[in-house]
């Protein structure tokens, strides 16, 4: 796993989002389009694609494309 | 639908006997803001698939006045058959007093269920086979549905449905003709949304089955497994395309659509996509918060709701999609008249 094809495949499930949107540094929860339903999203994804459950507190302690990469990597090693 | 409805409260109390210790307690509200839903139906123990839709068919041909003996074929669409054979529907010939000069079939189907019944009829009733024909779609998910599974049991409900395809129309009342179809299947999802143990591929046995006997169903007809986060996601990817696929097909905009008649799977999930495709809210019917999850029912008991509702005029057109178990995913559209 790399951190360019985590941000496309959740570019993939954004579909609200232009593709290139999404940076390492973007702030994803204050994107314009942001809504619980997007947290919703990104757990689902993480769970189906790397078996990593992640919470709805886990996502409130970290706002960065980057850092949630980050708790995906280590928790996936 | 079954009399007995169970409250979010409910669920809970009997949740409590499974809960582990480090888990956090869950409240009414969370479940309800998790898919809409309030309370949801279950079936008596006794009780079949067949059963709850003897009895919804038996209310249609009372309310609509629809005689009986002129129905020339009957398809039950349910994931919850009463055998491997003989087919439900041949039973449901005699349960109903239909014609035995009437063919029957089961369709083996769920969330996709009522727009499969409505193509198989469309296409018999096209090909000048039959004039007529019963489609009756049921489903009783709690039978298999563990109570240490919460959030299954806050989703899915028992219900039956049953609808009259004609090529002539009924007099006094609304008609509806059915449009084209599209289809969708991938059966790679097998495992994301199962009943196991209730068929031949490792049927249940003793052992299997002792550890389900302080419940009262005891999961004898299986176990209901989902892997909640890939059926959210292949809900989310794949309705907008179906749509799209259907309008397409009919030479239609989502604007000429008045009324989005999706299977009922999760109110939520159904408000965000309607958001996400820019469809005004009215159009898109929710029904959830008092019916759940009804599988193979969920778009007739949605549609005639919403016909209760007088909200239905001719000339008017609804886009129906039913998406899941297969998985499998299908959409037609009904034209008022």
């Amino acid at each position: 796993m790399n951190i360019e094809n985590f941000i496309h495949k959740l570019e993939a499930e954004f579909d609200e989002l232009e593709p290139g949107t999404l940076q390492k540094n973007t702030s994803f929860k204050d994107l314009d389009e942001w809504s619980s339903m997007h947290a919703l999203i990104i757990i689902a994804l993480i769970d189906t694609e790397y078996d990593v459950v992640l919470t709805g507190e886990d996502l409130s302690q970290i706002s960065t494309v980057e850092e949630l990469y980050g708790i995906v990597k280590v928790r996936k090693e | 639908m079954p009399s007995t409805a169970l409250s979010n409260e409910q669920l809970i109390a009997e949740y409590l006997p499974y809960n582990k210790k480090e888990d956090k307690a869950i409240t009414a509200e969370e479940l309800y803001n998790q898919n809409w839903i309030k309370t949801r139906h279950q079936v008596a123990l006794a009780d079949t698939a067949k059963d709850l839709g003897n009895r919804a068919a038996e209310n249609l041909f009372e309310q609509w006045n629809i005689r009986k003996e002129e129905i020339q074929y009957l398809v039950f669409v349910s994931d919850a058959l009463d055998y491997k054979g003989p087919t439900t529907a041949c039973v449901m010939q005699n349960d109903l007093g239909l014609n035995k000069s009437i063919g029957a079939i089961d369709v083996l189907h769920g969330c996709t269920g009522f727009v499969y019944g409505l193509s198989l009829i469309s296409a018999l009733i096209e090909s000048r086979q039959i004039e007529n024909a019963l489609l009756v779609t049921a489903d009783i998910p709690t039978k298999v549905i563990h109570p240490a599974d919460i959030e299954l049991r806050a989703i899915f409900s028992d219900a039956g449905a049953a609808t009259f395809l004609s090529r002539e129309k009924i007099k006094n009342g609304i008609n509806a003709e059915v449009g084209k179809f599209v289809f969708g299947t991938d059966g790679s999802g097998e495992n994301a949304l199962k009943v196991e143990r209730s068929g031949s591929r490792n049927p249940a046995d003793i052992t299997w089955l002792k550890q389900f006997k302080e419940v009262p169903h005891g999961n004898t007809g299986g176990k209901l497994y989902m892997k909640s986060s890939a059926i959210f996601l292949f809900a989310l990817r794949t309705v907008p395309k179906l749509v799209e696929q259907i309008l397409q097909k009919e030479g239609l905009s989502r604007e000429d659509i008045d009324y989005y008649v999706f299977h009922q799977a999760n109110g939520q999930m159904l408000d965000f996509i309607g958001k996400r495709m820019k469809l005004p809210k009215e159009k898109v019917i929710i029904n959830i918060e008092n019916i759940g999850n009804t599988v193979s029912a969920s778009i007739p008991i949605a549609l005639y709701q919403e016909f209760k509702k007088n909200k239905f005029n001719p000339q008017h057109k609804a886009l129906l999609a039913g998406f899941g178990i297969g998985l499998s995913w299908g959409a037609t559209t009904l034209k008022f008249t």
